[in-house]
Formats: structure tokens, C-alpha cells, sequence
């Protein structure tokens, strides 16, 4: 019950039309992404880069919470707070980095 | 059906995660990992989402997770979240909304991707083909948890 009650008040808050304008916007986002993978790779690999209206900006990979959260208020800043929604934020492996998750 | 993508020989799906707790819909970038058991995203989805981290990341809510790459450590994110898949079919020039429910997900603080895992992938026939470039996940209705599933007009 504690769950459909859940559910229920995310359906109620829903709001439809901005789900759509996440997805625009990041479908175009992940578009740029798509095109200049290669210099991306080239230029950010083993970071964290967030694309955002043909802009790139990027912060080191980390683990730590500190470094993190400044590396996070980095990208706010750089983006915009009203951007990270839709935001295509990713890690960029290495060339022939394993991963093994 | 919630379609995905190959990036770098990885599958890959994007979603939208939404909650109570959550102010603002925020897309992120998913590998699927059928071979992991729960869902887990990273440090900066995380702050990306406006998680309170230093509240997750708790010794006492710590939990050891085994992997092929080592063990690791998680943190769970209780609350209920909503996962939405979108997809834009030309043909009908509508966009359906797939959302499914999860009770909580995970917070891996050394994960360098955020991961679908078996939590989420056991309700979906998944189908992953690099001959075509397609990775589709198709719901299975007997696969448990909540789902929802409409389609609407593009304005």
C-alpha cells in the first residue's frame, strides 16, 4: 500500500511536458556527443565531461566526496544549474580501458 | 519498448529518474549490466540528482558488493523512483512514456558508470544485437514491479 501511495504522489507530480523538454534537449545534447566522440575520447578520456548545448566541459574522475562536490559545483557553474537536467553527463573510458563492473 | 544504444562496444540506455525527493527530472546515462544483481549510480549522477551524499555515504549504511572487477561498496537510496524511458516512433509522430518503479537504488561511489542491473533488467526481454546496432527491452509483463506505459502527440 506504502508503495502505490508512492507511486501515486510521483504520477501527481508528473509533469508530462517537461519530461518531454528533458528529452529534446538531451537528445540533442547526446547528438553533439555522438558527433565529436572521437575528439572527445582525444581530448577527455579517463574524465567526467558533461555536453550541453554544443559546449564541453569536463572534471576529473573521483571517488572521493569532497573532490566530487567540487568538481560537481565546477560543471553547475560552467552549464548552468537549469541545464544539468538535461545534461549529457558521462564518463569518457580510456582507449582500451577494461571495465569491470 | 525502451530502446538503447551502443557506445564504445557498451550498451548503453538513457532514462529519466524522478521521485518525491527528487526537485527536478534529471536524465542519466545507463550501461545495461545484466550481469550485475542491483542498480547503482555514481557519485556525480548522484549529485546530479540532488542526492544528499553525505547522508548515503555512511559507514553504517555501508554495504560490500561483490564484482568480477573486486569488491566494492554501496549505498542504498531508499524511496520509491520513478525510471522513465522515452521513444519517438515517426510513423505515428507520438511519444510514449515508459515509466517503472523502483523501490530503491544503489549509490557506488567507485563506479565509474551508472548500471541497470537485474533488479530492473529481470522485468524485460532484453534484446541486444550489434549486427543491427539495437539494444530493445521489451516489458514482461509477468516480470514484476511497477510499470506504466502512454503514449501521447508531439506538440
Amino acid at each position: 500500500m506504502e508503495d502505490k501511495e508512492h507511486i501515486e504522489r510521483i504520477l501527481r507530480t508528473l509533469d508530462l511536458g517537461e519530461l518531454q523538454g528533458v528529452v529534446k534537449r538531451g537528445i540533442e545534447n547526446h547528438k553533439y556527443f555522438e558527433e565529436n566522440y572521437d575528439r572527445i575520447v582525444k581530448e577527455y578520456a579517463g574524465r567526467i565531461v558533461a555536453v550541453i548545448s554544443e559546449k564541453i566541459v569536463s572534471v576529473p574522475f573521483t571517488s572521493d566526496i569532497s573532490e566530487a562536490e567540487k568538481n560537481f559545483d565546477i560543471l553547475e557553474r560552467e552549464i548552468g544549474k537549469e541545464n544539468m537536467g538535461s545534461a549529457h553527463i558521462t564518463y569518457i573510458p580510456k582507449p582500451n580501458e577494461i571495465l569491470m563492473l | 519498448m525502451c530502446q538503447g544504444y551502443f557506445k564504445e562496444n557498451r550498451p548503453k540506455v538513457d532514462a529519466i529518474l524522478y521521485s518525491q525527493n527528487l526537485k527536478k527530472p534529471k536524465l542519466i546515462n545507463f550501461l545495461v549490466d545484466t550481469g550485475a544483481d542491483i542498480t547503482t549510480i555514481t557519485l556525480a549522477d548522484a549529485l546530479k540528482l540532488g542526492i544528499d551524499v553525505h547522508r548515503v555515504i555512511a559507514p553504517t549504511r555501508r554495504m560490500d558488493v561483490g564484482g568480477v572487477g573486486g569488491p566494492t561498496d554501496v549505498y542504498p537510496i531508499e524511496g520509491t523512483i520513478g525510471l522513465t524511458f522515452l521513444d519517438y516512433s515517426s510513423e505515428t509522430d507520438k511519444i510514449s512514456f515508459h515509466i517503472e518503479f523502483l523501490e530503491r537504488i544503489n549509490l557506488g561511489p567507485r563506479l565509474s558508470m551508472s548500471i541497470l542491473g537485474r533488479d530492473l533488467l529481470d522485468r524485460f526481454d532484453i534484446e541486444i544485437s550489434r549486427v543491427s546496432g539495437r539494444i530493445n527491452l521489451k516489458r514482461n509483463d509477468f516480470g514484476g514491479g511497477g510499470h506504466i506505459c502512454f503514449s501521447r502527440p508531439i506538440r
